[in-house]
């Protein structure tokens, strides 16, 4: 394959361009309420009743790290900087702990959680679509999956709060919230393992029932495309067996536009993702958000929709630069 | 699809457009419009003083005086919902109105024109699809209060390239149309072609769009809600269903409360899906 150079710079730029947006979103905002940021920050926070020990120090330790007393292309420099180095200061209420050392403790559960989720809903959704056209279920098939399409129009928090319901409340076959046991050690144990994986078990599967409806309908209608081509016709001349043409020649070449789609789709997932933790109060950068939220934290509130921002950006990077692998027939100069 | 065709009246043609929806269009047709109704015509029947703080009893059930029940501040639940399906559907509508324009349009002009600046609204249009706008409305809302509209307006500012990105595929197979080529050799003008001999066949397409617009402008505004930084300043079906669950209405079997919300707002997302799923099948024949 020839390495298409201006599709990996293409991607490159659009990645820079996202995350420099989320940066500058980030920038902007606190400056537009009257005085400094910090002090705009500290203002709303004590004007909602919460105090804030050592806030002359906080600000004056926000002040010299942003060079706040510079011309405000300085500050904008000195933030993108920071930035870039992932260094969003102190928490405002936590502090001194610094915004980055409570992000990478909830990012992990994050990543688990869509990582996790992404992989069931993709592969089942996918495979559904493609085995519902290749098999020929007709209606009768239709009749089987429409429940799960129905359930893909549903926003995955809603859907999140009806499993919480009913499974947490009335079946109590899992638990209500976190991610361990209360008091549990970390210690890698095959029981500490089934209860992270009891807790897991309801957000992960409010987005999955929640997103593969759309993997399905997707795969479903290129199936169909596919089916129709004269390859397929050939490939069944040809007499190769049918799980040969149905991995090799439909589901290889009806899944391109899936692949494109996930990365489409990679905002929306993660968005959604962050309210299920918010339902289920799973310890990631979700339900972090949302106490930051009521701690008005703005520093970590900043340093929280950043880092999603750049988690999606990397995501959508990632898949991008694995597609020409998986379709090298593309015209990289038309891109 | 056929070509746009002037030899039948606007009666037949509304009638012929009626015939072509399915089952499936009606379904969802009717749950959106029985909200419409419900938030239009409750207004008459009801009193703004119950949904004042302590107004009634505090989380009584439904009973003949408060149909819906009261929730934990003592306010009436029906008076609420009625008070909030209009500002919910209003978000959903405005953030499509101003979208699906802005989208029509760049997509009509930069499928059919070439140069530097379709070039460069292109590049726009695959950038911002990549921006996440509710992490980013998190960012500006957590911080500066807004209002309904405002959240509308930014909603429709990353929501635009969803629709320009596809009306600008359908140009680009549309110019290659025998019909399309037919008026530029009989020099009609630019605009003409545009407007009035693309246009009408790409409209079923737009619709979707515009439904699907919809659909995304509300389940991010309610996002917002659940995360307690949407908008105060008037009830919507998004701030009922926060209110409720952080009240943890869920486990303290206060169902009255979390429940019609969260048909209500079941009843919006599927019927939009409904209408989109319709007006898309119209729109590939």
């Amino acid at each position: 394959m020839r390495l298409p150079v201006s599709y990996i710079a293409k991607r490159f730029l659009s990645f820079v361009v996202v995350v420099w947006v989320a940066a500058s979103v980030n920038f902007i905002v606190p400056r537009m309420a009257p005085g400094d940021p910090i002090g705009a920050m500290v203002a709303r926070m004590e004007l909602q009743g919460e105090v804030i020990e050592d806030s002359a120090e906080l600000i004056a330790a926000y002040r010299e790290k942003f060079g706040l007393d510079g011309s405000l292309w300085d500050q904008y420099v000195s933030y993108l900087t920071s930035a870039v180095q992932f260094d969003f200061g102190h928490s405002l209420s936590y502090f001194p702990r610094p915004v980055s050392d409570i992000i990478l403790d909830a990012l992990p559960y994050t990543l688990g959680l869509l990582a996790v989720s992404i992989i069931i809903s993709f592969t089942v959704g996918t495979l559904l679509g493609a085995l519902i056209v290749w098999l020929k279920i007709g209606r009768s098939g239709i009749g089987l999956v429409a429940p799960l399409l129905l359930l893909g129009s549903i926003p995955q928090y809603l859907l999140a709060i009806i499993l919480l319901f009913v499974f947490s409340f009335a079946l109590r076959w899992f638990p209500s919230g976190g991610a361990h046991a209360l008091g549990a050690s970390h210690d890698f144990t095959l029981a500490n393992f089934i209860e992270v994986a009891r807790h897991g078990a309801l957000p992960i599967m409010s987005i999955v029932l929640a997103s593969a409806g759309g993997w399905l309908i997707g795969m479903r209608s290129m199936t169909i495309t596919v089916t129709r081509s004269d390859y397929l016709t050939l490939a069944k001349a040809k007499g190769l067996s049918q799980l040969r043409i149905f991995y090799h020649y439909v589901i290889r070449n009806a899944i391109l536009p899936q692949v494109t789609n996930l990365a489409i789709a990679m905002g929306s997932i993660v968005g959604g993702a962050i309210l299920v933790e918010v339902v289920f109060t799973y310890p990631g950068l979700g339900s972090h958000l949302l106490r930051a939220i009521n701690n008005q934290d703005f520093t970590v509130i900043q340093g929280m929709t950043y880092t999603l921002v750049l988690s999606v950006a990397s995501a959508v990077l990632i898949v991008d630069l694995l597609y020409p692998w998986l379709d090298p027939r593309i015209n990289y100069e038309d891109q | 699809m056929q070509a746009y065709s002037t030899t039948r009246s606007p009666a037949q043609k509304i009638v012929s457009i009626f015939k072509s929806f399915d089952l499936t269009f009606y379904i969802g047709l009717l749950l959106v419009l029985l909200l419409v109704v419900f938030g239009a015509l409750g207004q008459f029947f009801i009193d703004q003083r119950d949904i004042r703080l302590g107004a009634s009893s505090f989380s009584s059930p439904p009973s003949a005086e408060h149909l819906f029940g009261t929730d934990a501040l003592g306010r009436d639940l029906l008076t609420l919902l009625i008070l909030a399906t209009p500002t919910t559907l209003n978000i959903g509508v405005v953030t499509a109105v101003i979208a699906t324009s802005i989208g029509t349009f760049l997509g009509l002009v930069t499928g059919y024109f070439r140069g530097p600046l379709e070039t460069g609204i292109r590049t726009l249009i695959d950038i911002m699809i990549a921006i996440p706008a509710l992490l980013i409305l998190v960012s500006i809302a957590s911080f500066l209060p807004s209002s309904n509209t405002v959240i509308a307006v930014i909603l429709a500012i990353f929501a635009w390239p969803f629709t320009a990105r596809p009306v600008r595929a359908q140009v680009l197979s549309l110019r290659e149309r025998a019909f399309v080529k037919l008026s530029k050799l009989s020099k009609r003008s630019d605009f003409e072609i545009i407007f009035f001999d693309m246009l009408p066949n790409i409209t079923p397409f737009i619709a979707a769009g515009f439904v699907s617009t919809v659909s995304n402008a509300i389940l991010a505004a309610v996002g917002l809600q659940l995360l307690g930084i949407g908008p105060i300043d008037e009830p919507s079906i998004g701030l009922v269903l926060q209110e409720a669950f952080f009240a943890s209405a869920v486990f303290r079997e206060l169902w009255w409360w979390w429940i019609p919300p969260m048909i209500m707002l079941s009843m919006i997302f599927i019927g939009l899906f409904l209408i989109s799923l319709s007006l898309d099948r119209i729109a590939r024949h």
